[in-house]
């Protein structure tokens, strides 16, 4: 595995106790009938307490694969193949130093008889969890205490026979067995409360709930522990717009309230300009750029980005002819050789179709941009990175060019 | 409320269906069913005076001078009364003398059965795709389809030739040890019902329990790739909850809302099952009134078999409202 | 005859959760021959496709070979009694003989010959009328559709054996009574499903195309909309031959049916009239049956099998090739 070049992305002088999870060489391969898809491909990548990622790219490109691989959620015929999930979970004290205590062999049972009030978390080692290492009871206790997901729709994530209510309760009960059902109770009617729905909707069943406020029990039942982590799958890609806009607002809000850290999934990237720190674009089952939004928005990297951010009209500047990136993501069972990309690519030249681009620092200006992409390798391109005109040019020539075929 | 008013509406409609084909069904026959049932009776050497051929006639609508509609009142009216007319394979009783008798044998029958197989079932179609892919649902599955296949009556002649005549281990006819035991609240006699039942319940339960296994599995195979049961996952939850509250608590609606349509095989299969058992149900005195053309005795147990089926539906469908939320909103709206 | 919850799954079986077997939508106005003919084919894919179809349907047709040359094989005649009575299987005998001598598996092949032609024939008929009444309920809606559902709906709920009995009982015996008896206590749980599938159908752009062009209503529903509910209904029709096979043999074991003709049923009937049982005649009351379950099991899987290519997440076996030590590490 191609470690070294990865390495050298984590920034060495990094105070180590501000990340919060870090992504290693992460693989997933579809076992298909007809053949071995690799959905993921070494993705590395590193979050910190209470940033917000936005993931990016188009459906199949490996987001929603990647974030369930995270979670270890994968269903057959998808598998990890390779590479680790590190979670560092919070310093002790918070913690109400249970975890460190817990040895390994008593977890079998899943719950943990120390400690009065606080979730009970018999993970091994309070500095670092090992995700993909988890024993099933450990990996119970893990869940939702330090790592909650939000489904695409929030109709097909409640339980359709269960208030949400007891949806709610049911975390609480799970992982904090001594909490008495008052308690439960006043905690679950206090959580819609945080999401803006009037306390009696617990004992309201998901259909009698609109859209907007479905979103929103799920999210409250994603803070039920206030996790450290929340993972967002398209969580507003089922709502209507004006819907969205506030859902968004909420999750905005409440990720800074709890200095939750977030992982949101999304198509849709002018969502991320104003939501996410950190905007992440994966294609075909890599990671093509990872930069702040600040970063991303003034410079899109990678033709691929710069493509996509594009392909939503922008209310200021001049009107574009361009459209959108011409073709259409590759088939993962028959990805290009070299960049996945180049056949798309309007850049793309001799080693796009051989070499395969690692994700390495952008330019020297900018250190935590980091891009896959030869544009941007001195070796294969002395001459250095073409400009943002340069990107327009060759796009709307690439636009042109389709429109005429 | 609409909705339940709706369904209790066609169940009375389906009712008074079922309550008419029974009229008119001896009515569209071809030849005089009561000539037929007193050359029988004469075959074995019972003699009927002419008053009772004018009543049997009467029943089945031939050689009276009654138009049809007011053979109808007067059928509905007799129906009414309880009156089913007289059996003439058990001695010229009452028929709902002899259905009385008999019911309860066959309800407890019933009963005890189809509520194994749903349980076992459920259970079952619960595990294996809970388990899919495992050496239990590849072995088992394929075993059930065949199993299911399998008429009821030669299940219970198999069942009842392996374990009543060659192994001996249970009683080949009858509900009760008739000789020893006498009936009544008596542990004797109470033993004695339990070890005349296993058979016939076994034969039924064999034979239907395939049937909601396999409905289960698959509902449960289709609902455990819902987001709610990855959710659950995700949440940290014990197995079993997951398992039974997300999953099994979804899956089981199909199987509840196909109980109907179920049921009625069942209770047919349990008909035969009682006929090849001579289990002292009404499935074993229908074998006899068909055996000697005893018509009014076949059509008051299918009126009664029919009426008892679709109360068991209705409430089914009663308590698919309590388990499904989503059909009580439409009910109140 | 536990079938009716597991046959409901065919209920699902609509062409939008069909992914690639059936084709979602048809040409405009291709020709209707043409289309019927890709229908053909897609039945014939779906019979080669999948194992359990491929295993169903070749006991299936070896059925149908032994009904149609079975009786030419037959050693004996099946209904001639000689002194050798109640024989259990032997090289002159291959399955014994009955109390009255008569040869067991003389009688086997022309019973499988009279219990699958009627089997097939009255199965036909069943999803004949099924279809009739789900495609014009389904097609024309309204106050039609109401009386229509209601009748087929009253007719699913009333139990179909005993009403049999009950009808069978007054009519002359045979195997006419005895089909049109299985017509009227069969025919609801099918055109429920079609008049679901036709419902659906009734307001895609071919059906609105052919009602624009002023084509008569019958022609819509028998030339423009059948022949896109063929995969459905020869599923139905496979569904249908269980219950009417299943119906059939218990009508002749009490007695209702033709009890001079050799039947699977009427075998049984004599096997059970004889007192088999308590002889220990194993060998003439259990082939018979064993012939019921096999082909009832080989058309089951059938439609199992179809009900696998609609929804691949049912199929039992996981794809072999995932590295064992990845399905360990993968436990969530």
């Amino acid at each position: 595995m191609p470690m070294t070049d990865n390495q050298s992305l984590r920034t060495p002088n990094d105070q180590s106790n501000g990340i919060l999870l870090e992504v290693r060489d992460l693989s997933v391969d579809y076992y298909a009938v007809n053949g071995i898809v690799h959905a993921v491909k070494e993705v590395s990548f590193e979050l910190r307490r209470g940033e917000i990622l936005g993931l990016a790219g188009e459906s199949g490109c490996g987001k929603s694969t990647l974030a369930y691989a995270i979670s270890r959620l994968l269903r057959p015929p998808a598998y990890i193949t390779g590479g680790q999930v590190l979670y560092h979970p919070r310093k002790p004290e918070k913690r109400e130093a249970t975890s460190h205590i817990v040895a390994v062999s008593d977890l079998s049972t899943g719950q943990s008889a120390h400690n009065g009030t606080a979730p009970a978390s018999p993970l091994p080692s309070p500095e670092t969890i090992d995700v993909l290492r988890l024993s099933p009871a450990q990996l119970r206790a893990f869940r939702w205490n330090e790592m909650a997901i939000v489904f695409q729709s929030a109709m097909n994530a409640l339980n359709p026979v269960m208030t949400i209510g007891t949806q709610i309760m049911d975390v609480l009960k799970t992982h904090c067995p001594d909490m008495s059902a008052a308690d439960r109770k006043e905690r679950a009617a206090e959580l819609l409360k945080l999401v803006g729905i009037a306390p009696d909707r617990l004992r309201s069943y998901p259909h009698e709930l609109s859209g907007g406020m479905r979103q929103r029990a799920v999210i409250a039942i994603a803070l039920a522990l206030t996790p450290e982590l929340i993972i967002m799958d398209e969580p507003t890609t089922a709502l209507d717009v004006v819907v969205q806009r506030e859902i968004l607002d909420l999750i905005s809000s409440l990720c800074r309230e709890f200095s939750t850290a977030l992982i949101f999934i999304t198509h849709d990237l002018s969502l991320l300009l104003e939501l996410a720190d950190t905007i992440a674009v994966m294609y075909a089952g890599k990671m093509v750029e990872k930069a702040s939004s600040r970063e991303f928005y003034a410079h899109p990297r990678h033709p691929y980005s710069y493509g996509l951010l594009n392909s939503f009209p922008k209310l200021h500047g001049p009107i574009r002819r361009m459209a959108g990136i011409p073709g259409s993501p590759p088939d993962l069972r028959a990805v290009p050789a070299g960049c996945a990309f180049h056949p798309r690519c309007p850049f793309a030249w001799q080693p796009c179709q051989q070499l395969e681009p690692q994700l390495r620092p952008s330019t020297a200006e900018t250190p935590r941009q980091l891009v896959a992409c030869h544009l941007y390798d001195a070796h294969q391109r002395p001459e250095g990175p073409p400009s943002s005109a340069e990107f327009a040019a060759r796009y709307e020539a690439l636009a042109e060019g389709s429109a005429i075929v | 409320m609409r909705h339940l008013l709706r369904r209790i509406l066609f169940y009375l409609f389906a009712a008074w269906a079922a309550i008419t084909l029974n009229f008119l069904i001896p009515r569209l026959a071809p030849g005089d069913p009561a000539a037929v049932l007193l050359g029988n009776l004469q075959s074995r050497g019972i003699h009927v005076g002419s008053a009772y051929l004018k009543a049997i006639q009467a029943e089945l609508g031939y050689n009276t001078g009654d138009p049809l509609p007011i053979q109808y009142l007067d059928y509905l009216n007799s129906l009414l009364h309880g009156n089913l007319g007289v059996a003439v394979t058990s001695s010229f009783e009452p028929v709902t003398n002899v259905i009385g008798r008999d019911i309860f044998w066959s309800l407890g029958l019933g009963l005890v059965s189809v509520i194994l197989s749903f349980a076992l079932g459920c259970l079952l179609g619960i595990v294996m795709a809970w388990k899919r892919g495992s050496l239990l649902d590849t072995i088992l599955s394929p075993l059930l389809n065949f199993l299911s296949a399998i008429p009821y009556f030669w299940m219970a002649l198999l069942i009842l030739y392996i374990f009543g005549f060659e192994l001996r281990w249970f009683p080949l006819t009858g509900g009760y040890d008739e000789l020893n035991v006498d009936p009544g609240w008596t542990l004797d006699f109470i033993a004695s019902v339990i070890y005349h039942g296993i058979l016939p319940a076994l034969t039924i339960v064999i034979a239907s329990v395939a049937g909601w296994m396999l409905t289960m599995r698959n509902s449960m195979i289709t609902t455990l790739s819902e987001d709610y049961v990855l959710m659950a996952k995700a949440k940290g939850l014990r197995t079993s909850r997951i398992m039974f509250a997300y999953a099994a608590r979804n899956a089981i609606l199909p199987n509840v809302a196909g109980f109907a349509i179920s049921l009625g095989f069942i209770v047919g299969g349990q008909l035969l099952t009682e006929m090849v058992f001579s289990y002292p149900g009404i499935g074993y005195s229908l074998l006899q009134a068909v055996q000697n053309q005893d018509y009014s005795l076949m059509q008051g147990i299918f009126l009664v078999v029919a009426l008892g089926v679709l109360g068991a539906n209705f409430l089914a469908e009663l308590s698919y409202t309590f388990l499904d939320p989503r059909v009580r909103l439409e009910r109140s709206a | 005859m536990s079938l009716g919850k597991d046959l409901q799954h065919v209920a699902t079986l609509e062409p939008e959760t069909i992914p690639s077997t059936f084709p979602k939508k048809f040409p405009r106005r291709d020709s209707r021959l043409a289309r019927l003919g890709e229908n053909l084919r897609l039945v014939w894919r779906v019979l080669t496709s999948n194992r359990k179809v491929a295993i169903g349907s070749s006991i299936v047709a070896f059925f149908l070979l032994v009904a149609i040359f079975g009786p030419m094989l037959a050693p004996y005649d099946p209904t001639a009694t000689s002194r050798l009575s109640e024989t259990p299987p032997s090289a002159a005998h291959w399955l014994g003989t009955t109390a009255t001598g008569q040869d067991i598996f003389s009688q086997l092949l022309y019973g499988t010959r009279s219990s699958v032609f009627w089997g097939f024939l009255t199965g036909l008929l069943v999803t004949l009328v099924s279809v009739v009444v789900g495609l014009v309920s389904g097609y024309f809606g309204g106050i039609i559709d109401e009386i229509l559902s209601l009748v087929t709906n009253v007719f699913l709920v009333i139990p179909a054996l005993p009403l049999a009995i009950v009808a069978v009982g007054y009519f002359p015996k045979g195997p006419l009574t005895i089909a049109l008896v299985i017509i009227l206590t069969n025919w609801s749980f099918n055109a429920r499903l079609l008049r679901a599938q036709t419902l659906s159908m009734r307001s895609r752009e071919f059906v609105t195309a052919a009602r624009a062009s002023g084509e008569s209503v019958w022609r819509i529903i028998f030339f423009e909309i059948f022949p896109n509910e063929i995969g459905i209904v020869a599923a139905a029709f496979v569904s249908t031959v269980i219950f009417v096979l299943l119906a059939w043999t218990a009508l002749e074991f009490l007695g209702l049916g033709d009890i001079n003709t050799v039947s699977w049923g009427s075998m049984l009937y004599w096997a059970q009239q004889s007192d088999s049982i308590f002889s220990g005649l194993w060998w003439w009351f259990a082939p018979p049956g064993c012939c019921i379950a096999l082909l009832g099991a080989a058309l089951a899987l059938i439609n199992f099998g179809i009900d696998e290519i609609a929804d691949p997440r049912l199929r039992s076996e996981v794809s072999e090739h995932v590295p064992k030590e990845l399905k360990e590490k993968a436990v969530t």
